[in-house]
């Protein structure tokens, strides 16, 4: 409904909206079921009321395919056909060659020789003989030859009602005969033998007298009943024919006004007229068409109606025509285009349109060719191109109204735009359900949005991205290259996003690494102060859980350098502990003590081999940090 | 010259005393100095070889000399723990040293220097057997 509005509302864009009549256009020869379609079909739409066809502007209802203009209704099948065929138009020449013109001529004479002013029965006869003469231009149709025929069927059904009301006339003679035959055989019998006593004899000749005059006027009787059944019959007969003949010729007429063949409408009537000399009366035809012609005056359908209809739509094709001609001069295409396509979807046939010149309908077909356009870019909602072309038919046309094309755009635009911020906000959140969801919304609405395929590009490439930081990470994480993973953390942060196994395992490492930073800082601290024991002592607390990590190593070899002895004595201490020379072991944490006095490595050495000498007596008191301990005893 | 004579002779006494007096001290020192280490007999601790390798010394009496730098542990039955500050050819050592508990009655207080009769027994570690201070 929305390209209805729009389509009523924009210039060109209505030429997409006029309607596409139900019969063909080419002339491929119309037969009475399709003419019956098109009836059934207004029929439907006048049934349900919707029609605009009050109102004398053109009007069109997508929701019936029903187009109206100047109370008449059209079927239109094919917008998009009937665009493209007014395009092929405005692109064709003229048809004033030789046979069209010759067409348009005998067309002419027909009608000139069938005017009210100047018809007899010579005329008729020779506007009659003309018409197999139209019929052999292809651009007829054969129409005239079927109008023709239809009247030919007029004449025979005329000539056979002449026939039995010769018949009629002769048996009302012998009717006439036989009354009087039957009179005169009542008058003939005599009295003079009747018996001149009373009684018997009396009453028996009398009874026989009777008899004998029934038996001689029983067969004029029965012949007299005939005669009256057969005339009777032939006047029945003479009124279906006549009736018959008139419902034929109507039914042309109207079929041949519902093909939009006007021209053919005004020689249908003006034979008509002259065949039943009754063209006020009322057309016989189904209520359907009937109404079709009812809807605009109110009165039911007369032969003389139908023409005046057609006379006042070949008028205004004709005024349609001259429009598009002056608007053009103006330089308003949109209401020259939009005149000359109204007149074009209602007189094609006729000989206005049919006459125009190339050159001047081309004047209107950039502008139709822009305004088809902006059409299908609006069918297929590609608002990109309807927006260049709003803007093409801007310039060209002094009056194009872009406010609905740009309402219908924008709308869209906006629209496909929410739901595209909608999917941004769902990938970011790694919702994937709510992220396809809002994308084919967003697709449906405006699928060659420009920032829809950039968008998608790059939830693509930031699919590929994730797979291949996710790769990255496990072969990084099976390598114990902690460092790597943690100095790239913000792209596997992102890929992880929405892995819970691999965001669990992530959160591990960097959170180990975190420790591994930590003891770093700490130990540059200590270096700071020339405490390279202590640095080295940061670094090697947690050297152990990562040894593989490389800026870990790098700078606790450094730190190893500058506090060389104290680093010795505890790699000895170590050494000898694990050969369980505790003493030995023990000297070497209190030399490397001496060196740091801070060392907790040697502390906890100190208090590990003290312990173990200790072990069995739960009063052992450890040695403190501050190293001794006055002794009392 | 007579009075010239007599003076010379007075001098001559007096350096032949000083000389025979210096003698005196000497041998004094050094009759009473093998009286104050009584672990002089007993060889000393290599604490260098100590560090390397306590099993090479294990089993072995030495003695020790030094200053206590800290207590590291105590207990009741085991005894204390202490740190002893030797000095070494290759400069300032730390030897750990069990004094047992028949030791308890010796007050052992950071700073003090004793000899230290020790003994290296299993795991490398050194019990003292006797101590006095120096």
């Amino acid at each position: 409904m929305k390209h209805v509005l729009l389509l009523t509302g924009v210039g060109g864009i209505l030429l997409g909206a006029l309607p596409f009549p139900a019969s063909s256009q080419e002339g491929n020869s119309t037969t009475g079921s399709e003419a019956k379609t098109a009836a059934s079909e207004t029929r439907s739409t006048a049934k349900e009321g919707r029609s605009a066809s009050s109102s004398l502007m053109p009007s069109f209802d997508g929701s019936t395919d029903v187009a109206s203009w100047n109370g008449r209704i059209w079927n239109v099948n094919n917008n998009r056909a009937f665009r493209s065929q007014f395009e092929k138009y405005l692109n064709t020449p003229a048809q004033n060659e030789k046979d069209d013109l010759e067409y348009q001529e005998i067309i002419g004479s027909i009608l000139s020789k069938l005017s009210p002013a100047v018809v007899n029965s010579q005329k008729i006869d020779e506007a009659w003989a003309l018409l197999f003469k139209a019929s052999r231009y292809p651009i007829d149709n054969a129409l005239s030859a079927d109008l023709a025929d239809a009247i030919y069927s007029v004449w025979l059904a005329q000539k056979e009602q002449d026939r039995l009301s010769k018949a009629n006339t002769a048996l009302k003679s012998e009717l006439e005969s036989m009354k009087w035959n039957m009179q005169a055989e009542v008058e003939e019998t005599s009295l003079n033998n009747r018996p001149t006593s009373e009684g018997a004899a009396a009453k028996e000749w009398s009874g026989n007298r009777q008899l004998k005059r029934e038996i001689r006027l029983r067969p004029y009787m029965n012949r007299i009943e005939e005669i009256e059944n057969a005339v009777e019959s032939n006047k029945t007969q003479t009124q279906a024919s006549r009736l018959e003949s008139k419902i034929q010729l109507q039914t042309m007429i109207v079929q041949l006004f519902l093909q939009r063949r006007f021209e053919h409408v005004l020689i249908g009537c003006r034979f008509y007229r002259s065949l039943f000399g009754d063209g006020d009366e009322k057309v016989t035809v189904a209520d359907d068409a009937k109404q079709l012609f009812a809807q605009d005056s109110g009165l039911s359908p007369t032969i003389g109606v139908i023409s005046a209809l057609a006379n006042e739509t070949m008028g205004n094709v004709d005024e349609g025509v001259a429009a598009y001609l002056f608007l053009m001069d103006k330089e308003e295409l949109h209401g020259a285009t939009e005149r000359l396509s109204e007149a074009f979807a209602i007189g094609q046939h006729l000989p206005a349109i049919k006459n125009l010149s190339r050159e001047k309908k081309r004047l209107g077909l950039k502008y139709i060719q822009k305004s088809n356009e902006l059409l299908t870019a609006l069918e297929v909602k590609d608002y990109e191109q309807a927006l260049k072309m709003v803007k093409e038919l801007e310039e060209v046309s002094k009056d194009f109204k872009p406010t609905r094309p740009m309402a219908e755009i924008e709308t869209a635009r906006t629209v496909s735009r929410m739901h595209l911020a909608k999917a941004r906000a769902a990938a970011a959140a790694g919702n994937r359900e709510i992220l396809e969801s809002e994308l084919r919304s967003a697709t449906e609405i405006w699928p060659r949005n420009p920032e829809l395929q950039a968008f998608s590009n790059e939830v693509f490439s930031q699919a590929n991205e994730k797979h291949k930081a996710l790769e990255d990470f496990e072969s990084l994480k099976r390598r114990n290259d902690y460092r790597l993973i943690y100095e790239d953390s913000a792209r596997f942060i992102a890929a992880a996003a929405s892995d819970e196994k691999a965001r669990g395992s992530l959160k591990e490492i960097l959170d180990q690494m975190q420790l591994v930073e930590i003891a770093i800082a700490r130990a540059k601290e200590n270096a700071k102060m020339k405490n390279y024991p202590g640095a080295w002592e940061e670094l090697e607390k947690i050297y152990r859980e990562f040894p593989h990590d490389p800026k870990l190593n790098e700078i606790r070899t450094e730190y190893t350098a500058r506090a060389a002895s104290f680093v010795n004595s505890i790699l000895e201490a170590q050494e000898l502990e694990e050969q369980e020379q505790m003493g030995s072991a023990l000297a070497w944490y209190l030399k490397a003590r001496g060196y740091y006095l801070g060392s907790d490595i040697a502390l906890e050495g100190i208090n590990r081999i003290s312990d173990s000498i200790f072990v069995e007596d739960q009063a052992n008191e450890e040695v403190s940090d501050e190293g001794a301990t006055p002794v009392s005893s | 010259m007579p009075r010239g004579g007599h003076k010379k002779s007075s001098l001559i006494t007096v350096l032949i005393a000083a000389g025979v007096l210096v003698l005196v001290l000497v041998g004094v020192f050094l009759f009473l100095k093998p009286a104050s280490d009584p672990y002089r007999t007993i060889p000393e601790l290599d604490v260098q070889i100590y560090l390397e390798d306590a099993k090479s010394v294990r089993g072995n009496t030495y003695r020790v000399q030094g200053e206590v730098s800290e207590l590291l542990a105590w207990s009741e039955a085991k005894g204390r723990l202490i740190s002893l500050r030797v000095e070494t050819q290759k400069g300032m050592e730390f030897i750990p040293i069990l004094l047992p508990p028949e030791f308890a009655d010796i007050n052992v207080q950071k700073g003090q220097s004793y000899r230290i009769k020790v003994e290296v027994v299993s795991q490398g570690f050194i019990e003292a057997r006797e101590i006095q201070k120096s």
